[in-house]
């Protein structure tokens, strides 16, 4: 089905959003330090992602789940939401996991 | 930069330098131990999901690119990712975070 993984992508990022509300982790604690941090985060690892692209290490995939928009050619829109999921991910561990073992 | 391997160890080079350079720039205090339990649950979540996403087939590597060395099917070169982010993330909000109580 086109757009799944777009989808299963956008259903992710919202259950980190409902952890992150519950427990007022980064986002529902400070959304401006939060939202500035991901930007940064996110427009490296397209950095690092075009660079990967342009040495022919990886390519976009034959998959039909994709939803067959791209920003740039085998850069798919869901790379953006994949990388936005890592580091969401990445964030809501170290603020929940920070102060446990101070 | 015409393999993975070299790739990611350049960009992964620059993200801990970043990184140093902050950490003693703002005097931080990262706790080793929630780092490396972070990374951990990180690690395993990208050996599953990675994996998933080859599977399936949305995207796909240049197989003389690599090194060869696979977790589950994702090239080893490809968990450069996950530590990168971590760090990033992890240094960046901790540089945020204690801006009014240090400086």
């Amino acid at each position: 089905m086109r757009g799944l993984y777009l989808l299963a992508l956008l259903v992710s990022i919202g259950g980190l959003a409902a952890l992150d509300r519950h427990f007022r982790l980064a986002f529902f604690y400070k959304p401006r330090q939060t939202a500035l941090i991901l930007v940064c985060a996110v427009a490296l690892f397209v950095v690092w992602d075009l660079a990967g692209l342009y040495f022919r290490i990886f390519f976009s995939g034959p998959s039909p789940l994709l939803i067959g928009w791209q920003l740039a050619p085998e850069f798919p829109v869901e790379e953006i939401g994949f990388l936005t999921l890592l580091n969401y991910n990445a964030l809501l561990l170290w603020t929940w996991l920070r102060s446990r073992h101070a | 930069m015409h393999n993975y391997i070299v790739l990611n160890t350049a960009f992964l080079a620059a993200v801990a330098l970043l990184c140093v350079a902050l950490h003693y720039r703002y005097k931080l205090h990262l706790n080793r131990r929630s780092l490396l339990y972070s990374l951990a649950i990180l690690l395993v979540l990208t050996i599953i999901f990675d994996s998933l996403l080859i599977h399936l087939e949305l995207f796909y590597y240049d197989p003389a690119r690599l090194l060869g060395l696979y977790i589950g099917k994702a090239p080893v070169e490809d968990f450069a990712y996950p530590v990168g982010s971590l760090l990033l993330v992890a240094t960046l909000w901790e540089v945020l975070e204690n801006r009014d109580a240090k400086d």
